[in-house]
């Protein structure tokens, strides 16, 4: 009780201290809770493609989860940093490190009970906001988010192991820094960094590979593991890039005498040297977190314009009445009921049948297709639908004339376009 | 015998080289209870070394301190800071107050750290306050004071849990020349009313208030000086003499 009383001081005496850390734990909780309550949510049923965006949160919050760990364990590094002269004192003044530590314990468990509180409340506020902007942003009209259990409490067991991490922290640094630290100089000189070479072409490699992963994805459904794997290998190569690469070239700047011992070099180089030792991951954390800003921004702007483009191709005519089944004739004859109960005016009327497959396959330079294909891979896959030559004029699109057992391959989901065909299908 | 050290030895090996520093060859000497002992060296000589193996803060190489029949250098690292907090006061170059606690709850910390009832705590900042002379700075935050006054407030938190021993190191490296001559001076009265203090420093001027000097150098003491009823002043000049003619001046 005696620790839990000393830290729960220390918290309150030293707010200026313990309040960026709190901030940088509580956003991350909310942060993290809102995806796993948008990704675990039973209300996202209602939506069209629940699946796909549920597999979407998922991935972010994977992302999400990596990214509070770094920021989390980075605040708490910069909180210990401004108080190894404190804990120096107590273990002068009379605590021993296991004392220490238990403080440090209980400290960081009120940190962690106001984190959930707080994050906890700010979380679902804003994931029932923020289900709003989505739900309007695709268009949806259920705009009741109920709260999924299971999400807020995957949330507070990944922070319970975060904070783990930290009291692990902690430990290392109580027991690495000895009261001597006190006594000695405190302003005690940094050593030079060292070359880091390794890191520095892991760093290369990493983006190299990542940039190649999102520039080399061809089909959209390849797209979504590899573009979650590219990410991922970005975060980790921006930081390792800020860590190693910046010191690793200044190290090379340094131990070329010829360069380094000139006025405009010496200091500048000598300073980044240092600086770039200190400050590295939080400048990493700034490029990723303004590189994820403006990746959201230009998504959302591109997917908010596209949607009207995509509409009025997909719908050209004001309504569309459809039947699906799976004989042809019933689909029709129940169409026709619908029209003459409903007294539709027909005159401008389009009407046309077709009947999709799910299937793979391939088309080679000569535009000529292969169903299935010979070797299918993933992005041969795609629903093919099939529509008479006479119902796509009909419609609107400027066909070639075809032979009979012969039928042209257009690229697109929409009936109605210029398309361009890509292919013919033999017999 | 109060304080006796038997032939310590410390050498370092720091992290980064394989050279191996020898900071205190066979440092011997015996403090008696009541003495204001000053130990006066260049920096590098090994005087703030041995400040820390006394202050229980590093273990020597080899060799043993006693503090009143108890080898304090076979103590475990568990009791460690029990034994320093029960037995030991430390004032430091820069004071070392916490920015987060007021002056009243400063000087309270070891007590705090000692779960002292307040009561008691409040009976021992009364009594120790006005020789101190730092009533009216109680309820004040450690950044309105100036050095002088911190420098009074951190004294008072070595003295508050009665120690046997108080360790200065360098205590006014960091203040004036007005603040330091009234440092030292509560020094002197705290040694007269019977408080064990030992003060490392560079300052002849500071050493001139001690009941006597010794001198380091390259990790061995090397002779000592008795103030034998001499005045500050007098004091001084001996040492100044002794420091130029054994140091080869500084």
């Amino acid at each position: 009780m005696f620790y839990l009383k000393l830290a729960f001081q220390n918290i309150r005496k030293s707010f200026s201290n313990f309040s960026p850390f709190l901030l940088a734990t509580t956003s991350m909780f909310a942060i993290t809770l809102i995806l796993s309550n948008l990704a675990f949510s039973k209300s996202l049923d209602q939506l069209r493609g629940a699946d796909t965006v549920r597999t979407l949160m998922k991935f972010g919050l994977a992302i999400i989860v990596l990214f509070s760990v770094i920021i989390v364990s980075y605040s708490y590094r910069f909180l210990l940093k401004q108080r190894t002269r404190e804990f120096g004192l107590y273990n002068i003044l009379g605590l021993n490190k296991r004392n220490i530590a238990t403080i440090s314990f209980w400290e960081l468990l009120m940190t962690f009970v106001m984190t959930l509180v707080a994050g906890t409340i700010l979380g679902l506020i804003f994931s029932e906001f923020l289900f709003l902007i989505f739900v309007h942003l695709i268009g949806g009209n259920y705009f009741n988010l109920t709260v999924s259990i299971p999400a807020v409490l995957l949330t507070i067991l990944v922070f319970a192991a975060i904070f783990a991490l930290l009291m692990f922290f902690a430990m290392v640094t109580i027991k690495r820094n000895s009261a001597i630290s006190l006594l000695k100089d405190n302003t005690r000189s940094e050593r030079e960094p060292r070359g880091r070479l390794i890191m520095s072409i892991l760093s290369i490699l990493m983006l190299a590979v990542a940039y190649y992963l999102a520039l080399s994805v061809q089909g959209p459904i390849e797209a979504l593991l590899k573009f979650f794997i590219a990410v991922v290998l970005v975060i980790i190569g921006t930081y390792l890039l800020y860590i190693g690469v910046t010191i690793f070239v200044l190290k090379r700047q340094k131990a070329n005498k010829s360069y380094y011992y000139k006025p405009e070099h010496f200091i500048t180089t000598s300073s980044m040297l240092y600086r770039m030792k200190t400050n590295a991951v939080g400048l990493a954390n700034i490029t990723i977190l303004v590189t994820m800003t403006f990746v959201t921004l230009a998504t959302s702007v591109a997917l908010y314009v596209g949607v009207q483009k995509v509409v009025a191709e997909q719908f050209p005519k004001n309504t569309n009445i459809s039947i699906s089944g799976k004989n042809i004739d019933e689909n029709k004859a129940a169409l026709n009921t619908f029209i003459q109960e409903n007294d539709v005016d027909t005159s401008k009327a389009a009407p046309y049948s077709s009947f999709t497959v799910m299937t793979n396959f391939s088309v080679n330079a000569d535009k000529q297709a292969a169903l299935p294909a010979n070797s299918p891979k993933l992005n041969d896959y795609a629903a093919l639908r099939f529509v008479t030559r006479d119902d796509m004029v009909k419609l609107g699109n400027d066909l070639p004339e075809l032979a009979s057992n012969q039928a042209i391959l257009i690229k697109h989901l929409v009936i109605r376009m210029s398309n361009q065909w890509i292919g013919l299908v033999k017999n | 015998m109060f304080l006796e050290v038997n032939h310590l030895e410390k050498s370092f090996q720091t992290r980064f080289s394989k050279e191996k520093t020898q900071a205190l060859r066979d440092v011997n000497f015996i403090a008696e209870e009541g003495e204001f002992i000053a130990i006066m060296g260049e920096s590098g000589s090994g005087k703030t070394t041995l400040l820390n193996i006394l202050a229980t803060l590093e273990k020597p190489s080899s060799g043993e301190v006693v503090l009143e029949g108890k080898k304090i250098s076979t103590i475990k690292e568990q009791q460690l800071a029990e034994f320093r907090r029960d037995h030991l006061g430390f004032v430091f170059q820069d004071f070392n107050l916490l920015d987060t606690l007021s002056v009243r709850d400063n000087i309270f910390l070891p007590l705090v750290l000692g779960r002292y009832k307040y009561g008691e705590m409040a009976k021992r900042l009364k009594a120790l306050a006005p020789k101190l002379n730092i009533e009216d700075l109680l309820n004040k935050q450690p950044f309105e004071l100036s050095g002088g006054q911190k420098q009074r407030v951190a004294v008072a938190r070595a003295l508050i849990t009665n120690p046997k021993l108080i360790l200065a190191d360098e205590p006014t490296a960091a203040l004036d020349s007005k603040n330091s001559d009234g440092l030292l001076e509560l020094f002197e009265q705290i040694n007269n009313e019977g408080q064990t203090i030992l003060m490392v420093t560079h300052s002849s001027l500071a050493a001139s208030h001690a009941s006597r000097v010794l001198f380091i150098k390259d990790g061995q003491i090397f002779h000592q000086l008795y103030r034998a009823g001499k005045s500050n002043n007098e004091f001084n000049r001996d040492i100044t003499t002794a420091i130029t003619s054994l140091l080869g001046g500084e």
